[in-house]
């Protein structure tokens, strides 16, 4: 036997083998296709694709899948936010309108104006002085300022100001809502712009036990249900609630509360509306 | 009890200067009575204020006779804030009748312990522990713990602590009682000695090491060899452990029918006339220093029940509750202000931890929010004794790390949803029974 019929007769069985095989793999795989949803594939081309997690589900992939099986909002997303959203409803035909976007509103004002229960030595950390005696502030339900949000916060969104409360950037913030539940004494709350004024205190302690340990905490005095024109406001357990569908952001409670407690964020739309 | 008045001639220490007394409506691990008295009733020694109809709750009973004159949250020494009855007194010593029952039965006297609401130095309630439905072959009274001894184990109080430890073994059928002693605490060894001759059933254990009361279940490992899980009793292994403090109250109020009103409280540290006070449930820390003579200098932190584990105070408007046997106060410059350093790896926690577990390493992993981490290294073994933190060069907050990996555990268990991408294990689904993290079972609303 020379060398060619070998070389010849190795390449024949070989090639035969894998013409076989390949006859086999291509009825296969029309015999045990898997049935995807093409618009699975459409709305996983359009999504961001970092796979952070940021939407509560495994993966963009997976994401895509809940989207398309009406298990996840269309608006899911809130690394892609507007834009995405608007592609993943054209590719599902269905239209997509501008939701305002939600920002952590800090429902304390206290910070360095309100004074410290305990002296505290330990871990650096809002949970774990939460852990020891209702916190370190005099007052048990405002920020102690330890910075748990800053730490959660997946986009560095969040810093400490001067008065040791933690200031929003607003440009980097995502509305993931991470810190509203990382926050161990509840004082973040997701919330829109146009609710622009708000009540910084959520102490249901008694005035006077307020007064004593903060400056600028909720005493209900009622002066700001009293005044307001729309009776937007009510006073239960001692703290002013504003109902955001009522207000007219006329600003008149900013001005009479003597507790400083109500601010806004924004100039008022009248300032003099009566 | 029958509401008969009569005059008791009982000798306070600290009495002449209170004015009122802040009854705090939980006392022990459970739930928070609901109050008996509105305010302006007028109450009598040893009236029942607040109980819960339930065997997590423990009752409450006045402690001096007055009227009332608020039901409002006030400091309590370890839980913050609680619900309290405040009680105005009135300089009467009017009291209900106390009717002892000396040849009570098994059941009798379980209904009396329930009924007195005794609260065992671990936060359980005496008649809890006794009631767990176990098959109990012997009961230990713990001598080793400091703060226990102090205020409660003196010489005349010996024939009621074992007369109490009679009682505990009636009502729990337990054949054998023993005293646990520290091997080198000579003076309560030769002191029991001398009063244990003619007891056939009792004994006297001498140990190597001093034992809390959250370090129960290494006692009944030492005592019987059977080793009981973090999220066990002593009961498991058929041992039951009590306080000196609970003995002599059992006795009190077995025999002569008074529930657990007068406490015996060490004062210790930077006061002027440091002792043991004989002091009624309610009187404020204040009080009870103040009639020690008063601080020396000015206070760095309140401490109460142990110097190692016990709790510091914010306040020493705390009142005295049925668990406290340990007031210790520490001048401003004994307070420990160290900077946590990194972690030297010296394993002196690891040599001297008593659950053998490594506490550097699950503070470190703590540290990094890796809890996952920690529970393989088992934190939750952790008694939390505090002699980690406590021998650290480095001084790492070691204690609080493990204790807050913990509360995440903990927290993942019962909040967290369970996500699919969480590296979590969940579903402890344990907390029928009260929490075997010591968490105390407190429901508040609005919170």
């Amino acid at each position: 036997m020379n060398g060619a019929l070998l070389i010849s007769e190795s390449a024949i069985i070989i090639g035969s083998i894998g013409f076989l095989v390949g006859i086999v793999l291509i009825w296969a795989s029309i015999k045990f296709a898997v049935e995807t949803n093409p618009i699975v594939e459409e709305v996983i081309e359009v999504l961001p694709g970092a796979n952070c997690g940021a939407c509560g589900y495994a993966g963009c992939s997976d994401f895509a899948e809940k989207v398309v099986n009406e298990a996840a909002p269309i608006a899911g997303c809130p690394v892609g936010g507007f834009d995405v959203a608007k592609q993943v409803g054209s590719k599902l035909g269905q239209e997509v309108k501008e939701a305002e976007k939600k920002y952590p509103k800090i429902r304390c004002n206290g910070g360095v104006h309100c004074i410290d229960k305990i002296d505290y030595i330990g871990i650096d950390d809002c949970k774990a002085v939460m852990m020891i005696s209702d916190g370190e502030k005099g007052c048990s339900y405002g920020c102690m300022g330890r910075g748990t949000c800053v730490r959660a916060c997946p986009f560095g969104a969040i810093s400490m100001d001067i008065n040791r409360l933690p200031h929003i950037n607003k440009k980097m913030c995502k509305s993931c809502g991470v810190c509203v539940n990382e926050c161990p004494n509840n004082i973040l709350v997701l919330g829109s712009e146009s609710e622009n004024v708000n009540v910084l205190c959520r102490s249901l302690d008694k005035g006077k036990d307020v007064k004593a340990v903060c400056e600028f905490g909720c005493i209900g005095c009622r002066i700001c249900a009293k005044n307001c024109p729309v009776e937007a406001i009510t006073v239960t357990n001692f703290l002013a609630e504003i109902d955001p569908e009522k207000c007219t952001h006329c600003g008149l409670c900013v001005e009479k509360c003597p507790q400083k407690t109500i601010t806004t964020s924004t100039p008022f739309v009248s300032s003099a509306a009566t | 009890m029958t509401e008969e008045v009569i005059e008791e001639n009982a000798q306070e220490d600290v009495q002449e200067s209170r004015s009122q007394v802040v009854i705090p409506l939980l006392q022990h691990k459970g739930v928070i009575c609901e109050p008996l008295v509105s305010v302006g009733d007028t109450v009598k020694i040893g009236q029942k204020i607040g109980s819960f109809d339930n065997d997590l709750g423990a009752p409450v009973h006045a402690s001096v006779s007055g009227e009332v004159i608020a039901l409002e949250e006030r400091p309590h020494p370890i839980c913050s804030k609680m619900h309290s009855v405040v009680i105005e007194y009135d300089g009467t010593q009017e009291a209900i009748r106390f009717k002892g029952n000396r040849s009570a039965n098994k059941d009798e006297i379980l209904e009396t312990l329930k009924e007195s609401g005794i609260i065992d130095l671990d936060g359980n309630s005496v008649y809890f522990k006794l009631n767990t439905g176990k098959i109990i072959d012997s009961i230990l009274i713990n001598l080793t713990d400091a703060g226990d001894l102090s205020s409660n184990f003196t010489p005349e109080n010996i024939p009621q602590i074992i007369s109490g430890l009679k009682i505990l073994l009636k009502a729990s059928g337990a054949s054998r009682g023993a005293f646990v002693v520290k091997k080198d605490d000579g003076q309560t060894n030769s002191a029991l000695k001398g009063k244990l001759g003619g007891e056939d059933d009792i004994d006297l254990f001498p140990v190597k090491r001093g034992y809390s009361s959250t370090m129960l279940n290494l006692l009944a490992y030492e005592m019987t060899g059977m080793r009981v899980s973090n999220i066990g009793i002593p009961a498991d292994v058929g041992v039951l452990i009590f306080s000196a403090y609970s003995a002599l109250a059992v006795s009190e109020a077995v025999l002569e029918g008074i529930p657990p009103i007068n406490i015996n409280v060490t004062v210790s540290g930077a006061v002027k006339q440091p002792g043991v006070k004989r002091s009624v449930v309610g009187t404020s820390f204040r009080e009870v220093i103040e009639s020690c003579g008063g601080y020396v200098g000015k206070p760095g932190k309140i401490i109460v029940n142990d110097i190692i584990t016990g709790i510091a105070q914010f306040t020493d408007e705390v009142p005295v509750t049925k668990a406290t046997t340990q007031i210790i106060v520490q001048s401003e410059d004994e307070v420990l202000r160290d900077k946590p350093g990194p972690c030297l790896h010296c394993a002196r926690c690891v040599d001297v931890c008593p659950a053998n577990i490594l506490p550097g390493l699950i503070a470190s992993q703590s540290d990094i929010g890796r809890y996952d981490e920690c529970e393989k290294l088992h934190a939750n073994s952790c008694i939390e004794c505090g002699l980690c933190s406590m021998v650290c060069p480095s001084k790492r907050h070691l204690l609080q790390l493990i204790r807050y990996s913990k509360h995440a555990l903990l927290r993942s268990f019962m909040i967290r949803e369970e996500k699919e991408s969480s590296n979590l294990k969940l579903g402890c689904a344990s907390c029928q029974s009260p929490c075997h993290m010591g968490a105390p079972m407190i429901f508040v609303e609005g919170k």
